[in-house]
Order: structure tokens, then sequence, then C-alpha cells
């Protein structure tokens, strides 16, 4: 019988291999896909989560714990289709124009999609129209804008007000980060929010759509 | 004395580096710590396939120049790095701008991580980016001090746009100074580097300058990424 216990544990401890042996043998074994995401999955994430934000686990841990949620969830997506969604929230999330660094805006898309959400990576150097297009086609919650330069950061203003001008800014909550763009610049752009690492992103995503 | 020229590439490989596993640990975010034996694995597998795919390239320009403020004049040129970089440049009349990449074949590996799906990969691929970058600005610094001592010179610090408050949009103006495709760097609009782990700098040249470190305790600059806890 598969440890659920230790599934969690493995996730937390990024164990890769671990994480997709254990999640095998409890679908293997007719455990409930739900069940695993909500009660062992996220939770790992959670723990993790909170391990770094006490400033008890690094960066690469919480991408290690991330990666070996990514490989269970492959499994486990895929016997949901047609059932009830799993994810707490849509989100869309792109480096904007002029930008080509994803690196940061990666992790975050990881942290977001391993602690429960649904993330719509649409890469780097994004236009606002298609940062619009991409809110509409996947009737976003949540649209998630990231810079690195002080060139680009700007641009982010204009994704804001192409929202507004497509009558989408109601029905969004915008979420900015990256290098130079701090809780100030957020405000002055109209942002909803700001966070300043994966994981405070989380929480700030949460925040947005009063998700405990 | 040093005499401007229209600058040139320096010889420079892989095997030339020196690179640090403490810089690469800290910039993955491990702080003085050590990754445990999973990512430990994975580093040292990424450090060996960086090693047959790195193709650094370097080059230095010499300038003629002057600090007057806070304003910096190169060539005839007036750049505006702000004070503090100014105040470390002050008494040089030569400079030196420094171009240092990791390479296109680098950046193109990088890149096929950041397209792979596996986060863990991507962020040691660009963590390793970014260390050999920074590895490749120190040879090259090493090989103009090696230069201007032969005429008594020494050399500051490097300096660069989007540092210190400088502005990165300057970097037009600063590759306007330096021969076309000059190490295979070219700047995008948005003043973006390609390949991405490239490096401009500016370099004080003079007898009596020092090389002092980066001081983040002086910069305004307080949500700098870079910044270190002081």
């Amino acid at each position: 019988m598969a440890d659920l216990i230790q599934l969690k544990d493995s996730i937390v401890k990024g164990r890769l291999n671990d994480a997709v042996d254990l999640t095998r043998v409890a679908l293997d074994e007719g455990t409930d896909p739900q069940l695993l995401i909500t009660d062992y999955m996220i939770t790992a994430m959670q723990e993790i989560g909170q391990k770094f934000q006490d400033k008890q686990a690094y960066v690469p841990e919480l991408l290690m714990a991330a990666r070996a949620m990514r490989g269970a969830l492959n499994l486990v997506q895929p016997l949901l289709v047609g059932e009830k969604s799993v994810t707490i929230g849509k989100i869309v999330i792109g480096t904007v124009f002029g930008d080509l660094h994803d690196i940061g805006k990666h992790l975050v898309a990881s942290m977001l999609e391993g602690c429960g959400f649904e993330v719509i990576d649409l890469g780097v150097n994004v236009s606002a129209d298609a940062f619009v297009k991409a809110v509409k086609e996947h009737d976003a919650d949540i649209l998630a804008l990231s810079a690195l330069l002080t060139t680009t950061m700007n641009y982010m203003k204009t994704v804001i007000d192409a929202m507004d001008q497509n009558g989408l800014r109601p029905k969004v909550k915008i979420m900015v980060g990256g290098a130079p763009v701090n809780k100030l610049f957020a405000d002055q752009i109209g942002a909803d929010g700001y966070s300043a690492n994966a994981n405070e992103a989380v929480h700030c995503a949460k925040q947005l759509l009063n998700i405990q | 004395m040093q005499m401007p020229d229209s600058g040139s590439e320096i010889s420079i490989r892989y095997s030339d580096l020196e690179l640090s596993r403490a810089e690469l640990y800290s910039t993955l975010g491990y702080g003085t710590s050590e990754p445990q034996a999973d990512a430990l694995a994975l580093i040292n597998r990424l450090l060996a396939e960086a090693d047959n795919i790195c193709r650094p390239r370097a080059g230095i320009r010499i300038l003629d120049g002057a600090v007057e403020g806070p304003r910096l004049r190169l060539s005839g040129n007036w750049f505006a790095p702000g004070g503090i970089i100014s105040h470390f440049l002050k008494g040089c009349d030569v400079f030196s701008i420094i171009l240092a990449t990791v390479g296109l074949e680098m950046d193109e590996w990088i890149q096929s991580y950041r397209v792979s799906g596996d986060v863990m990969e991507a962020f040691v691929a660009d963590g390793i980016g970014s260390v050999v970058a920074e590895a490749v600005v120190d040879k090259t610094k090493k090989v103009l001090a090696q230069r201007v001592a032969k005429e008594g010179c020494s050399i500051t610090n490097s300096y660069s746009p989007g540092y210190c408050g400088w502005h990165v949009r300057e970097q037009q103006a600063l590759f306007a100074l330096l021969p076309k495709d000059f190490c295979g760097v070219t700047l995008t609009d948005s003043s973006l580097m390609l390949p991405l782990k490239s490096v401009s700098s500016v370099i004080g040249i003079g007898r009596d300058v020092l090389s002092q470190p980066y001081r983040c305790d002086v910069c305004r600059k307080k949500d700098c990424f870079r910044r270190k806890d002081s």
C-alpha cells in the first residue's frame, strides 16, 4: 500500500523519482486523484513554502519540491479530465514586451502551479495585445507580469491600460514582480499586488482571490 | 600612459576562467550553505555540460575621458552614471569599456533548459551562466590590469549601466563607442544585451587609482537585486 505521508515528504524533500513512484502506486491502488492533490501534494508545497518563508529552506529546495510536485501531478492530472476543477484559480503570466528575462517568472509560475493554480505561461517579450487575448481566452482570474529592466518595467502600465480599455480590468486581478519593481511602483501603475519572490507570489495570488 | 584605441577582442577560453563554487552556490540562493546530494548531482552534471559548450568572448576599448561631478565623458560623449560611480572613477583621464559574454552557445544551452519545463535545471543553468559571465569579466579585468601595469598604471573596479543608479538606457550610447557586433554582442531597443549573459562595464585607468570593492551600503538603490545585506 502506498505511503501517502511519504509521498508528501518526498515532495517536501524534492525527491522527484520517489514522488513519481509513490503517486503511481497510489493511483494503481485506486486512490482518489483529487485527494492526492489536495491532501498531500498541495499540503507538501505549503509546507516547503512555509519553511522558505521561515528561512529554513533555500530557493533551490523550493524548486526541487516544485519539480517533484510537477512530476507527480503529470500522472494525476490526465485522470481528472471532465471532473471538477483541481485548480484554485487561473493565472496568465508573462514577461512584458522588450524583455527576454524569464527565470524569475519561471520560478513564480512553477510555485503557483505547485500550490494549486492553473498557470498559462505566455513566455517572454509579450505584447499588451497578447496579454489581453490570453486573459479573454482563458477567462483568467489573475494576470501576473514580470520585468527585469528599468527600460521595460513601464510597459506593465501599458498592459494594465490595455486591460482597462478592453473592459477586462474589473474581472482580472493584476500582480507584478521583477528585480526593478517594488510595492510603490506596483501601486503607482495601478496593479493589485506585488511580490518580491516566488513564495510571496503564491501568498499574493491567494490573497487577491480571497483564498485561505 | 595607455593610448586610446578602437577596441579589440582578447583571446579567452572557458578553461582560463576561475569559477567559484561558493559564488555559484550564493547565486543559486544557498547563501553560505552547500547544496544537498540531489541538488549537488544536478549542479555537477550541468557544470560538466557547460564546460563542453561555453565559448566565452571578451573585448577591451581604451578611451580618453574625464569625470565632472556626477557626469562622465568618454571620447567626447557624456554619460550620467551618478554620484556613486563618478566618485570611484574620479581622477582618471583614461578609461576602458570592457564587454564580456558567455557566448551564443552557452546562451542557447541555457535557453534549452528554460523551455524543457524542468524548473530546477533551468534555474541552475541560468545561475551557472551568471557566474560564468562574471568570471569572464574578472578575466578581462586581469588582462586589462596586466596591460596597463606596463605603463605603471592600475585600474578601478568595473561599473555598468543598470547598477548604482546608472540608468540602463545609457547602454545605447556606450555600445555606440564599440565596434559593430563587438564580441558577437548586440543590444535591443530596450537596452538588453544579447546573448543575455553578457556584461558591459566602464573601468577607470590611472597611476593612483584603486579597485574599490562594491559597497552596497553607500548605494541608495535599496531594492537592487544584487544588494548584499550589510
